[in-house]
C-alpha cells in the first residue's frame, strides 16, 4: 500500500520539481543599490507636499510638547 | 551603545539567555532576559494560540469607514489611579482604535504599557465568557438565571443556619464609584459588615493614619501639582512602573529645578532617575524618619510658625525623636549620618517639597505608625497645606480611591461615617429605609467571651479581605460573629494578592460556597481542588458600562460607555440587582433609584449618594456636572487643574473632594487639602477638627491660621446646629434647611444648610483645628519603630518588639509577639519583599490574559543580589525554588541584580497559575486561561497584620532560597 | 524640507514600554515581532539609562544598501519603507541595521499575513499600498502620517520621551529641555561625585 503510493509519489514529486525548473519568471530583481523597485507608494508623492508637512509639524506641536 | 537582538524567535541553543549564562553576555537588561527566556520556555507554542484578531478597516478619506460611522467615546484607563484619558474610536459596536487623549488634563496623551493597550479590553479573547459552576471537578456553563438561583437559595440557607455573616462579600476597587455604594448598600441590606475590597491591602493603614493625623485620609495634591514642588521625596514607592503618567510631572518639575530624593530598599526604576537615592533596610522607615527629624531639629529646619499655629503634640515626637541618633538610625536601617543629612538638607532647602509614600510605606504590623510619621516629617517642614507640598500618596487601583469613599470596607459606611448608630441612621435616611427594619437584617448577640466589645455586630468592625482566610479557618468559638464564614464572594478582587497561600488553598477547599464575580476567572477559580458549589459569573469590564470613578487626587472622571458587553457577560450592577432581587431586598436597595430592565441607573445613583456624602463633599457632585467636565477636559490648566474659561470656568477638574454642600451651591472642588491661601469657597481649606478641642488641657483649635476670607479669624470647633445658633447664624438658614439641620453636626445635616452657611462665612465645615501628632486613640499614640514578626535583625527584637497577641481584632485572634518569639533568621536568612511590575496589575489576571502586556513578561521571577546569589549556587535565569518561613513556597527564576541590596529578594506580586511548582492551567473554563501563568509571590509570605486596619506585612518577610 | 527623526531623551524615559503597547495596538503587530523595544543600559545601578528604540529612518539608510532585491524606499520627508512583495526575507538587512530594527516572522506566526518577509517600525506609515487601505492594514499597519496624526509610540508615551517627527521641532523641543536642565546635572551621582556646582 505504502510502496504502491511511493510509486506514483516520487515521480510526481519529480515532474513537478522539473517543471519548476523550466518555469523562469519574468520580472527578475537585479540588484542596483538605491534603487527601489517596488510598488509605487502614493504617499511619497502625498509627502512631498508642503501642506502635508505643515500639517504633520502642526500635530507635533500639538501633542509632543509639555503644556 | 550595543543593542541586543531580542525578540527574534530563536531556538534555545541561540537564546542570548544561553550566552548569558556562559559569562559572554554583556549588559543585558532585565526584559530581555525574561522576554527570551519566555520564549524559549513557552512563547512559542503561546505565540500560535494568538490569532490575528479584528483588523483595524481603515479607510482613504480618513478615519470614517463605508460601512459605519466611527464614534469617539471618552474613557478613563482602567489600571491605575493616575487615570488617563483615552479616546476609544468604536465602529459598529466594535472597539476598532485607540488615540491619545493629548488634551486630557492628567496625561497629556501619554501612556504606560497598560494604558496604550487597553484596546485589547475590547477584544477579551481570554475573558470569561459564561456563567460557569464546577460540577464533579469540571467546569460547566450554566445559564445566568440557574446560577443566581443556586447562589441565592444557598446564601439563604447559610443565612438561616450560621447568619448573615457567615458570608463575606469581597468588592473591588475596579467597580466604578456608582458600583461601589451600592455594593456597600447591599452588603448592608444583606446584613453584615463582612465587606471589603482592595483598599484594606494597599493603602489602608494610609487612609487610617493620615485621617487621625489632619482629618481626611487621601492624598492631599495632586500629579499635576508636583510641577510646582522645589523637592519631591518618593519613599516606598516606584512610579515609574506603579504610575508611570505621574513621572511626567516628576521629571518635568526636575527640569524646571526640582530635586528628586528616592528612599527605597530597592534602586528601582524610579531611583535611576533621582539626585539622591538612599538605601533603607525594608521595614526601618521610622528610624530613617526619626534620623530626618532629628536633623530638622539639630539645624534649625523645622518652620517654627507653621509648628506653632497648626501642629500639636511636636513636643512628643521630639521626645521619640531623642532615642533616634544617627548612630541608633544607622544601626536599625543602615542609613548612615551623613546621607540622611544630605537627604534632609536637600528637603529642607527646597521648600515647597512634597512626600510621596506607596505601599512600601503602608504594608506592614505598623504602617500605620510610618504614614502618621511621614506626615509628621510634612509637618515640621511646614509643607502642608501648600501648592507643590502635601503628602502625594498614590494610591493603587484606577477607583481605589472611590471605592474607599464608598466604604466597601469592613469597618465604614459610604463617606467614613464609621459604623455608629448615628452614622447607620444616617445612611438609612437616606436610602428612605426605617433603621430599625434594617438592623433587624443583622446578627443579634454579642460576643464578649470572644474577645469582642459589647456591641452588636452591626456596629463591629466586619472581617477584612487580609484575614478572610481566619475567618474560614479559625476555631468558630475565637470568632466575633455567629459562625464561621462559610461562603466567599470574590467580586472583583484576585486572591493572590492576600498572603499565606498553602493555607488559603485549604480555607477555599473548606468554605461552603465559593462565587467569583469578574471578567477573569482569576486564581479563585483555580487554585483549590474544590468539586462542587462553585461559581464563576461574568462581569464586564468598566469599558462595557459607564459611571464615574475617583483618581488618587480625588478627582471624579466620567467614562463613557466603549462598548456592550462583551459574550453572556452584565456589568456588576446589573449583577447586584439580579442577586439582591434572589435575596429578597432589591426593592429597598434601588428605593429611590430607577431601574431600567435589570440595570440600576447610574445617574440615579450618583443622585442619590450626593445626599448623603456630606462629609467628604462628594455632596455637590451631580452626573451633569461630572459629565460637563468630561466633555471640557481641554479647558483646564494642566498645572493647577483649574478649568480656564469654557462651560466649567474656575472649577477644578473633576471636582476634586471636597466639592462641599449641595450642587446649587457650584463649589470648584478642592485641588490641594488645607490650603488656606484660597477661600474655601475657592478650594481653600485648613486641618480638622477630629478630635476635639482641648487635650490633656491643650488646645486642639488651629492659632492664628485661617483660610483667606474667613469670618472666623482662627481655630473654630466643626459647625454644629448648635454652634450656629451660638454665632447667631442660625436664621441664615431657611425653614426647610432648619427643620433637617436642628440638633445635626454639619455632616449629619442632610439640607446642607450648615455647609452651606459656614462656606459663606469662609469657614470650613469641619472646624479649624491643628494637625495632631500624637493619635491617643491608636496603639502607638507616638509613632514607634517594631521590629516585623519576621525578622532578620533578631537581636534588634529586644528594643523593639511587636505588639502582645489580641483576640477580637477585626473579629478575630491575632497573633503578634507569638510569631515573633521564634527566630526564623537562621533557617530564613534573607528579607523577603514584594512590589509591582509596569505591564501587570494587581493579581494580574486581567493584564496577563493582554498578549500585548503578556508578551513583555513571561516568567516570574525573583531578584537576588549576585552575593546571594553565589552563596546559594545560583545563576542568572536558573530556576529555583524560594520558601518562605511558614512553609509556603514557590518555583521560579533567579534574575540576578544589583538592584536589590545583598540580604533582599524581591519579587513581583502580579503572577498566579502556578502553585508550589505546579502548572495549573488546565483548571481554568477552557480558553479562558491568561497567556502567561506563574507563581504568586504572596503563596511565600507570611503572617502579620497591621494594628489599627490589618493590613497585611508583604513588604518584609524571610525567605531561603535555593536551586530547583 | 522636513525631515521625519526620532528622539528618545534618556532623561525622560522610564522603561514603562508604553510606546512598545501602542505600537502592537495601532497596528495590530502580533506576538513575537517588535518594531520597537525599549533597552536599558546599567539595569539596576547607578547610571541606569533606558531608550525606545525602532527603525531610525536613517537618511543614508544601511538596510536599503544591502537589500537584494531593492525593496526600500523613502518618502519626500525621509521615511524608510519597504515593499513586502518584493522581500525575500534573507535577513540582510538586519545586519546592516545599526538599531537592530528588522523583525522576521517565526515560521509559525503568519505575521501581517506574509510569511518570512521582513516587518519593521513604518513611522506609522504604512507601505507600499493604497494609504488607509485594508491591504496596507494587514501588511504593514496603520498610516497615521497620511491621517495627519504622528507615530503612536511617540505621542503615547508616558513622559514625551519619545518625540517623532519634523527633525528641527524635535531639535527645539529637546534644546529647551536641555537648557532647563543646564546649571544642575541630570546624571545620578554626579553632584556627589564632583561637587555640587558641577
Ligand atoms: S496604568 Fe496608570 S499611568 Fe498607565 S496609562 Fe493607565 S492610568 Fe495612565
Ligand atoms: S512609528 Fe509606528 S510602527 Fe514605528 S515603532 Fe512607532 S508605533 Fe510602531
Ligand atoms: S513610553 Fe516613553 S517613557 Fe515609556 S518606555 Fe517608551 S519612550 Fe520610555
Amino acid at each position: 500500500m505504502k510502496t504502491r503510493f511511493l510509486f506514483v509519489a516520487i515521480p510526481l514529486v519529480a515532474v513537478l520539481l522539473l517543471l519548476t525548473g523550466c518555469y523562469e519568471s519574468r520580472d527578475v530583481t537585479l540588484h542596483d543599490a538605491g534603487v527601489y523597485k517596488g510598488q509605487t507608494d502614493p504617499l511619497v508623492e502625498m509627502s512631498a507636499d508642503p501642506a502635508y508637512q505643515e500639517r504633520l509639524r502642526e500635530r507635533l506641536l500639538m501633542v509632543q510638547t509639555d503644556r | 551603545m550595543k543593542l541586543i537582538k531580542k525578540s527574534d524567535p530563536v531556538s534555545a541553543a541561540e537564546s542570548p539567555l544561553a550566552s548569558h549564562a556562559d559569562g559572554k553576555g554583556v549588559s543585558l537588561d532585565r526584559r530581555a532576559f525574561l522576554r527570551n527566556a519566555g520564549l524559549t520556555a513557552g512563547g512559542l507554542a503561546l505565540a500560535s494560540q494568538v490569532t490575528p484578531g479584528l483588523v483595524r478597516q481603515a479607510e482613504a478619506e480618513g478615519p470614517v469607514a463605508a460601512n459605519g460611522e466611527v464614534q469617539t467615546k471618552r474613557t478613563v484607563c482602567g489600571h491605575c489611579s493616575v487615570g488617563c484619558g483615552i479616546y476609544a474610536e468604536v465602529r459598529d459596536g466594535i472597539w476598532v482604535g485607540q488615540e491619545p487623549a493629548f488634551d486630557h488634563p492628567f496625561c497629556l496623551g501619554g501612556h504606560c504599557a497598560k494604558g496604550a493597550a487597553v484596546r485589547d479590553h475590547g477584544r477579551g479573547e481570554r475573558r470569561l465568557k459564561y456563567p460557569m459552576k464546577m460540577v464533579d471537578g469540571q467546569w460547566k456553563r450554566i445559564s445566568w438565571d440557574q446560577a443566581i438561583e443556586e447562589i441565592g437559595d444557598k446564601m439563604l440557607e447559610i443565612r438561616e443556619k450560621s447568619g448573615p455573616d457567615s458570608v463575606q462579600w469581597l468588592g473591588s476597587a475596579k467597580f466604578n464609584n456608582e458600583q461601589a455604594y451600592l455594593f456597600r448598600k447591599m452588603a448592608a441590606l444583606w446584613g453584615s459588615n463582612n465587606v471589603d475590597h482592595q483598599a484594606r491591602i494597599c493603602h489602608s493603614t494610609t487612609v487610617a493614619g493620615v485621617a487621625n493625623t489632619w482629618g481626611y485620609g487621601a492624598m492631599t495634591n495632586s500629579y499635576n501639582d508636583i510641577l510646582k514642588s522645589k523637592s519631591i521625596l518618593i519613599i516606598g514607592g516606584n512610579p515609574a512602573e506603579a504610575h508611570p503618567v505621574s513621572m511626567q510631572f516628576v521629571l518635568r518639575a526636575k527640569e524646571n529645578g526640582a530635586k528628586l530624593l528616592v528612599i527605597d530598599p530597592r534602586f528601582s526604576r524610579t531611583a535611576a532617575h533621582a539626585d539622591q537615592f538612599v538605601r533603607l533596610r525594608p521595614g526601618s522607615d521610622i528610624a530613617v524618619m526619626y534620623g530626618m527629624l532629628w536633623h530638622i531639629f539639630e539645624n534649625g529646619w523645622e518652620d517654627k510658625e507653621f509648628i506653632e499655629q497648626r501642629v500639636w503634640g511636636m513636643d512628643k515626637i521630639r521626645e521619640e525623636m531623642a532615642r533616634w541618633t544617627p548612630e541608633e538610625v544607622e544601626r536599625v536601617s543602615g542609613v548612615d549620618r551623613e546621607t540622611l543629612y544630605e537627604a534632609t538638607r536637600l528637603m529642607a532647602e527646597n521648600r515647597p517639597g512634597t512626600f510621596v509614600w506607596c505601599m512600601g510605606g503602608t504594608q506592614h504590623t505598623i504602617g500605620n505608625n510610618f504614614t502618621r510619621l511621614y506626615s509628621i516629617v510634612q509637618l515640621a517642614l511646614g509643607n502642608m497645606g501648600r501648592e507643590g507640598g502635601g503628602t502625594n500618596i498614590f494610591r493603587g487601583h484606577d477607583n481605589v480611591q472611590g471605592a474607599t469613599d464608598f466604604g466597601v470596607l469592613s469597618d465604614n459606611l459610604p463617606g467614613y461615617y464609621g459604623l455608629s448608630e448615628a452614622a447607620w441612621r444616617h445612611w438609612a435616611a437616606v436610602w428612605d429605609l426605617d433603621f430599625d427594619e434594617l438592623a433587624a437584617r443583622f446578627a443579634q448577640d454579642t460576643y464578649p467571651e470572644r474577645g469582642g466589645p459589647d456591641t452588636k455586630p452591626m456596629f463591629t468592625a466586619g472581617i477584612p479581605v487580609s484575614r478572610w482566610i481566619d475567618g474560614v479557618l479559625e476555631d468558630s468559638d475565637q470568632i466575633v460573629q455567629p459562625d464561621n464564614l462559610r461562603a466567599m464572594v470574590f467580586w472583583g478582587h484576585a486572591p493572590n494578592s492576600q498572603v499565606r497561600g498553602p493555607e488559603m488553598k485549604k480555607a477555599f477547599e473548606k468554605l461552603d460556597m465559593l462565587v467569583v464575580v469578574d471578567p477573569f476567572p482569576t486564581v479563585s477559580a483555580v487554585m483549590h481542588d474544590r468539586r462542587e458549589n462553585t461559581y464563576l459569573l461574568p462581569a464586564t469590564t468598566q469599558f462595557e458600562t459607564y459611571g464615574s470613578l475617583t483618581a488618587s487626587n480625588r478627582s471624579v472622571q466620567w467614562r463613557d460607555k466603549v462598548i456592550d458587553p462583551l459574550f453572556d457577560s452584565r456589568p456588576d450592577h446589573v449583577i447586584m440587582y439580579k442577586l439582591a432581587t434572589k435575596l429578597g431586598f432589591a426593592d429597598d436597595l434601588t428605593k429611590n433609584i430607577q431601574v431600567n430592565g435589570e440595570e440600576p441607573l447610574i445617574e440615579d445613583i450618583v443622585r442619590e449618594y450626593a445626599r448623603g456624602m456630606w462629609s467628604i463633599g462628594y455632596s455637590g457632585m451631580t452626573p451633569e456636572r461630572l459629565k460637563t467636565h468630561q466633555q471640557n477636559w481641554h479647558t483646564f490648566n494642566t498645572t493647577t487643574l483649574r478649568a480656564e474659561g469654557g462651560p466649567v470656568h474656575n472649577e477644578f477638574y473633576g471636582l476634586p473632594w471636597p466639592c462641599w454642600g449641595t450642587p446649587e451651591m457650584k463649589h470648584p472642588g478642592t485641588a490641594n487639602l488645607y490650603d488656606t491661601s484660597l477661600a474655601v469657597a475657592d478650594g481653600g481649606l485648613n486641618f480638622r477638627e477630629n478630635f476635639g478641642t482641648e487635650r490633656d488641657g491643650e488646645d486642639l483649635l488651629a492659632e492664628g491660621s485661617y483660610p483667606v476670607g474667613a469670618d472666623i479669624q482662627g481655630g473654630h470647633p466643626r459647625f454644629t446646629a448648635d454652634l450656629l445658633k451660638q454665632l447667631g447664624w442660625w436664621d441664615e438658614l431657611t425653614d426647610e434647611e432648619k427643620e433637617l439641620a436642628d440638633g445635626k453636626a454639619w455632616n449629619y445635616d442632610r439640607s446642607g444648610g450648615i455647609i452651606r452657611v459656614a462656606i459663606e462665612h469662609g469657614c470650613a465645615p469641619f472646624g479649624n483645628a491643628k494637625a495632631r501628632c500624637v493619635a491617643w486613640n491608636f496603639p502607638d499614640p507616638v509613632p514607634i519603630h517594631r521590629e516585623p514578626l519576621y525578622t532578620s535583625r533578631y537581636e534588634l527584637v529586644a528594643n523593639y518588639p511587636t505588639y502582645e497577641d489580641r483576640r477580637g481584632f477585626f473579629r478575630l485572634p491575632t497573633r503578634y509577639e507569638s510569631v515573633q518569639a521564634t527566630d526564623f533568621s537562621d533557617d530564613y536568612p534573607l528579607i523577603h519583599t514584594s512590589g509591582r511590575l509596569v505591564e501587570y496589575e494587581g493579581g494580574g489576571d486581567e493584564t496577563r490574559s493582554n498578549p500585548w502586556l503578556a508578551e513583555l513578561q513571561q516568567e516570574m521571577f525573583a531578584e537576588i543580589n549576585p552575593v546571594d546569589a553565589n552563596n546559594a549556587g545560583i545563576r542568572d535565569g536558573q530556576d529555583i525554588w524560594l520558601e518562605g518561613p511558614e512553609g509556603g513556597r514557590i518555583r521560579i527564576k533567579a534574575m540576578v541584580t544589583r538592584r536589590v541590596a545583598p540580604g533582599v529578594v524581591f519579587t513581583p506580586y502580579h503572577f498566579g497559575g502556578h502553585l508550589e511548582g505546579r502548572d495549573l492551567r488546565e483548571n481554568y473554563p477552557e480558553g479562558s486561561d491568561p497567556f502567561v501563568l506563574g507563581e504568586a509571590a504572596n503563596t511565600a509570605f507570611t503572617y502579620g497584620y497591621d494594628s489599627v486596619t490589618a493590613m497585611q506585612e508583604t513588604k518584609c518577610s524571610l525567605c531561603a532560597i535555593r536551586p530547583a | 524640507m522636513a525631515k521625519m527623526k526620532f528622539l528618545c531623551d534618556a532623561e525622560r524615559c522610564i522603561e514603562c514600554n508604553g510606546c512598545v503597547t501602542a505600537c502592537k495596538n495601532v497596528n495590530e503587530v502580533p506576538w513575537g515581532i517588535n518594531r520597537r523595544r525599549v533597552v536599558t543600559l546599567n539595569d539596576g545601578v547607578p547610571g541606569e539609562k533606558s531608550i525606545s528604540v525602532a527603525c531610525m529612518h536613517c537618511t543614508d539608510a544601511p538596510c536599503a544598501a544591502v537589500c537584494p532585491v531593492d525593496c526600500f524606499y523613502t518618502t519626500a520627508d525621509g521615511v524608510v519603507l519597504h515593499d513586502k512583495d518584493l522581500c525575500i526575507g534573507c535577513g540582510y538587512c538586519f545586519y546592516a541595521c545599526p538599531f537592530g530594527a528588522p523583525q522576521y516572522p517565526s515560521p509559525q506566526e503568519r505575521a501581517f499575513a506574509v510569511r518570512g518577509k521582513m516587518d519593521k517600525c513604518t513611522f506609522c506609515a504604512g507601505g507600499p499600498e493604497e494609504p488607509g487601505s485594508q491591504a496596507e492594514f494587514e501588511k504593514y499597519g496603520a498610516n497615521r502620517v497620511a491621517e495627519g496624526k504622528l507615530p503612536a509610540c511617540a505621542e503615547m508615551c508616558a513622559t514625551k520621551a519619545l518625540l517623532a517627527g519634523d527633525g528641527d521641532v524635535l531639535a527645539d523641543i529637546y534644546r529647551k529641555r536641555v537648557l532647563r536642565r543646564a546649571g544642575r546635572p541630570q546624571t545620578w551621582g554626579w553632584e556627589k561625585a564632583y561637587g555640587a556646582d558641577v
